[in-house]
């Protein structure tokens, strides 16, 4: 991939623009090259490999907003991409808070923030191949009532991105990814009650091809999480206690970074407006997003809109320090950027994390459940029934059932509600798990007062 | 079902175009959909600069190691965004997506490769990629392409690129207007409006070729209300494969009103109870229940893996005999309509479920050789960066005797739920959830309170033997679903009419 060709380009789209009227531009080109393969039953099933590569452009004129896009980026395509620009800005309206941000703010972090593995890109096909087949193999072995298996995938991709603006901003960087997912089957065939089948998963994924899980690990745990299930039934309705396990801890977490983005404060789709330097939770609620962290999922040294990249902290002991923010959204609401603007080729930039997560407690999983009297251990959640404008809360969800310290059996077809405002004032205590497996990440989180609705 | 009816004229005009086009952008877009255009001046090298024999060397290419089955699939697609918020037009956007994907089939597995590099070398590349999911040397050539024309069901009156863009902004003005003279606690408003059209070119080794022109608009409305230190939400969208005479019949004041109204409802919105309870379904919008809770079990590669729980299953009774179940991409400008799918086969009517009992899957390529059954039109993908695979068109239940009042009134409490924000579906046992964002208590055979958003889960099998009653007033919903799977979005249509479920688990956090 070569990134500084791909910035030259950014360059010439950005200076054709200011060229042809545009007060101020900013372009942004992304290339990737991806690989999946998907075995089942020990046979390839699919084969993916391409290159992709598509240039977007925002053109600001007299404080109006337009932004094109293209896959085509022959030169010919990249001046009419330029003309569409101009001649759609003008339909905009108006806006004083579109704008490029300060000069001062924009800026490449330095040092190495290790999110690219040379390796991925030589890691040969028959490996990647031989790694699924590998983990699909392990879970068959793991125990007879594994009886089907919905694909074992791996997958890498290597990406570029490069950015440039009309105050001279230009940079770019590149990041890698590899992953494998195993997702199975089980039915127990041998039990007197006939049950329901389940689908259990296990994955892996790191910037580090080394970082990955052993596939055969993978593979038992996928089988191990999918045996679980076998004879869930409903429980009745109640209030409750529930845990939630690392997996879905990060899932509330990314809602969560929802209700703080800057652009859910202005539009007033968050429970979170004016709530800035207030206490919104518990003092176990400290949750940090760092731009910068090494071998992060989502490290970058600049964000979206070309700002240097930081470690914001967000909540502190329960007390909302900080919106996630780019600079449109922090001008909206009279505050400056955080560097988290994220970017897509198609549109004008928005808000986005980057590696967002909950710091640590001090209590193993296992003593935090022993702490629970009768509740539950949520390990996976349906839909997406949550209201930002509220914080009311209402989602499938499947796990096991604690009693007395233990965990007892299976659950299924219930639900768990409540409202958000609540469930941060109410959690009772964090496990001491925090473990990076994607961008979002969040120890074990004990949370009291759920109403979980069943029989 | 009300099919908008298209004059003959019409009808021609378009059919030619969605059968024998080809890759056409020299030609400016508009002109496509008027007479002006003879097809046969219309050819592969004006966009992608490829010919037939470069698309024959490339299927053979694709062949070459000894596979049986190759397939290019070309796609050009034009997308237009404009977004409203705080009273003023924030943006206007403007994006071309072209590229091409290379299939090659052996048995039943295969090779994907795309580019949106579209040169000669790039795209050789891609073929030969493909084409390592087999391994020797070929075994067969491609056929001489031979072109196949479809009805069109997407006749167009006004196609949106023929709008200046000025005039489509003021529907999002006209919707903000509304919006804020409903109520004046309503005070925040953002609307948009995004308009598609993608043209698509398959050709097969068995010399299938095909071409499409599918337009896409959809116009949604956001709203927020607040009062005395309460605060809600509401939204509507709307539209369809259809052009700017949508907004005849359906002006955007009428959207921004439901979503004002809405927002101010269930500004006083009650905890929902939670536990067992009957559900009365809505007309229209309640068809994401059938999506979720059947139609994904009835895609065909989940039974052909035995995934589904309802693999091996046709001929079973699987739901009480009031339900007959649909998945028809045929009908005239819906949104999950389509002339041909992605493989180049005919859309269809196909009948799942009737009076009960199961009657056949929605199928791909590959799950109808392995069914030794006929296509269904199923075969979808999201885009050239992605292979087809068996997807839902539109999917909706049967109307049946009862009317809405004799249902309602049959309940002496549960719930009554009008519009949903999505679903879930686990495959393996058919467990699913659907999130109602716009549900009412039924005390007393009456719709009283608005509820908080709730969550409802149920068994798929299991919640289709409790319908109970299925009314007369079967409604389609507007044009506003778009349906995920194996990480592919494709716009889809769900329609039911009054529906009463006996029993099902509903999230609230009444207990």
């Amino acid at each position: 991939m070569d990134l500084k060709k791909l910035e030259q380009i950014t360059k010439y789209v950005v200076d054709l623009a200011k060229k042809k009227g545009a007060d101020e531009a900013d372009s942004i080109i992304r290339e990737s090259k991806e690989f999946n393969v998907i075995v089942r039953l020990g046979k390839i099933e699919s084969l993916k490999e391409a290159v992709s590569k598509s240039l977007g452009l925002r053109v600001i004129k007299d404080k109006r907003t337009a932004i094109v896009y293209t896959s085509d980026l022959e030169e010919k395509s990249l001046k009419k991409l330029v003309s569409d620009g101009i001649e759609l800005v003008k339909y905009s309206d108006r806006d004083e808070f579109s704008t490029l941000p300060d000069k001062s703010e924009l800026g490449i972090a330095k040092g190495d923030l290790k999110n690219f593995d040379s390796n991925v890109e030589k890691i040969s096909s028959e490996k990647k191949i031989s790694m699924a087949k590998e983990a699909e193999e392990a879970s068959f072995a793991f125990d007879k009532r594994i009886t089907n298996s919905g694909g074992s995938s791996f997958s890498t991709a290597i990406s570029g991105m490069a950015l440039s603006n009309s105050q001279g901003f230009s940079g770019s960087f590149s990041s890698t990814g590899s992953s494998l997912s195993v997702s199975m089957i089980a039915d127990d065939l041998e039990s007197e009650v006939k049950g329901k089948k389940q689908r259990g998963w296990w994955y892996t994924s790191n910037p580090f091809f080394d970082k990955l899980e052993k596939p055969q690990d993978v593979g038992k745990k996928a089988a191990k999480r999918t045996i679980m299930f076998l004879g869930a039934r409903k429980v009745k309705t109640r209030q409750a206690p529930v845990l939630f396990d690392q997996f879905i801890a990060s899932n509330l977490l990314s809602f969560l970074s929802s209700l703080v983005s800057g652009e859910s404060i202005y539009r007033k789709m968050s429970i979170f407006v004016d709530k800035l330097g207030k206490k919104v939770g518990s003092e176990f609620l400290n949750v940090v997003d760092d731009g910068l962290m090494s071998r992060g999922f989502n490290s970058r040294p600049f964000d979206g809109e070309g700002v240097v990249s930081r470690k914001n902290v967000i909540f502190e002991n329960g007390v909302l320090k900080t919106y996630l923010l780019n600079t449109y959204s922090a001008k909206k609401l009279g505050l400056k950027t955080t560097g988290n603007a994220s970017r897509s080729i198609a549109g004008r930039p928005g808000v986005g994390i980057s590696n967002f997560y909950l710091i640590n407690g001090n209590i193993s999983e296992k003593d935090l459940i022993g702490e629970v009297k009768d509740g539950l251990y949520l390990m996976e959640t349906m839909g997406a029934g949550v209201n930002p404008v509220t914080g009311d809360f209402s989602v499938g969800a499947l796990g096991m059932w604690i009693e007395n310290g233990k965990i007892l059996y299976p659950v299924s077809e219930i639900t768990i509600a409540s409202n958000i405002n609540g469930m941060l004032n109410n959690i009772l205590g964090l496990g001491d798990n925090l473990e990076f497996r994607g961008a979002y990440a969040s120890p074990s989180l004990l949370i009291d007062k759920i109403t979980v609705s069943g029989k | 079902m009300k099919e908008r009816e298209i004059s003959r004229r019409r009808f021609l005009e378009l059919a030619g175009i969605s059968s024998t086009g080809i890759f056409f952008l020299k030609f400016p877009v508009e002109r496509l959909f008027s007479q002006e255009v003879k097809m046969q001046d219309i050819r592969f090298e004006d966009h992608f600069e490829i010919d037939k024999d470069t698309i024959r060397k490339l299927l053979d290419l694709g062949l070459s190691k000894g596979a049986d089955f190759s397939e290019l699939y070309m796609e050009y697609t034009i997308n237009e965004n404009i977004f409203w918020e705080d009273q003023i037009l924030k943006d206007a956007s403007k994006g071309i997506s072209r590229g091409i994907g290379i299939r090659v089939i052996k048995e039943d597995s295969f090779g994907y490769a795309f580019s949106d590099d579209i040169s000669f070398e790039s795209l050789k590349n891609c073929a030969l990629t493909a084409a390592e999911i087999a391994s020797g040397s070929a075994k067969v050539k491609s056929a001489d392409l031979s072109p196949k024309r479809f009805k069109n069901l997407y006749p167009v009156k006004e196609l949106f690129t023929k709008k200046p863009v000025p005039s489509k902004i003021d529907l999002l003005k006209r919707a903000d207007d509304r919006a804020r003279k409903y109520d004046p606690c309503i005070n925040k408003v953002s609307a948009s409006f995004m308009q598609t059209l993608k043209f698509i070119t398959i050709v097969n080794s068995e010399g299938l070729y095909v071409t499409d022109a599918q337009p896409l608009i959809r116009f949604g409305i956001s709203t927020v209300a607040e009062k005395n230190g309460k605060k809600q939400r509401g939204s509507r969208s709307g539209g369809g494969r259809i052009g700017m005479e949508y907004f005849i019949e359906n002006p955007p004041e009428k959207l921004a009103k439901e979503a004002s109204e809405q927002a101010v409802k269930f500004l006083d919105a009650k905890d929902s109870p939670a536990g067992k309870f009957p559900v009365v379904l809505a007309p229209g919008w309640s068809g994401i229940l059938l999506h979720e809770a059947v139609g994904h079990g009835l895609e065909a590669d989940f039974n052909r893996k035995k995934e589904s729980n309802y693999s091996d299953r046709i001929g079973d009774k699987v739901a009480s005999e009031l339900c007959t179940v649909i998945d028809d991409g045929t009908i005239m400008n819906q949104r999950g309509s389509i002339n041909c799918d992605d493989e180049g086969n005919k859309s269809n009517k196909t009948v799942l479920i009737e009076n009960g009992i199961l009657k056949g899957y929605m199928h791909d390529r590959i799950s109808s050789k392995y069914f030794k059954v006929n296509p269904t039109g199923n075969g979808r993908r999201e885009s050239y960066k992605q292979f087809p695979i068996p997807r839902m068109t539109n999917t909706y239940l049967l109307a049946g005797k009862s009317s809405s009042e004799e249902i309602i009134s049959s309940v002496d409490y549960g719930i009554y739920t009008r519009n949903f924000s999505g679903g879930q579906v686990n495959i393996s046992n058919g467990d699913f959830v659907f999130s109602a964002v716009e549900s009412y208590l039924i005390e007393k055979g009456k719709i009283t309170a608005p509820l908080k958003g709730v969550t409802l889960i149920g068994n798929g099998p299991d919640v289709l033997t409790r319908v109970k009653m299925v009314g007369n007033d079967f409604l389609l919903s507007d044009g506003v679903w778009t349906c995920g799977k194996n990480g592919q979005s494709v716009p889809v249509g769900v329609g039911l009419p009054t529906v009463k479920i006996s029993e099902i688990t509903v999230g609230g956090t009444k207990v």
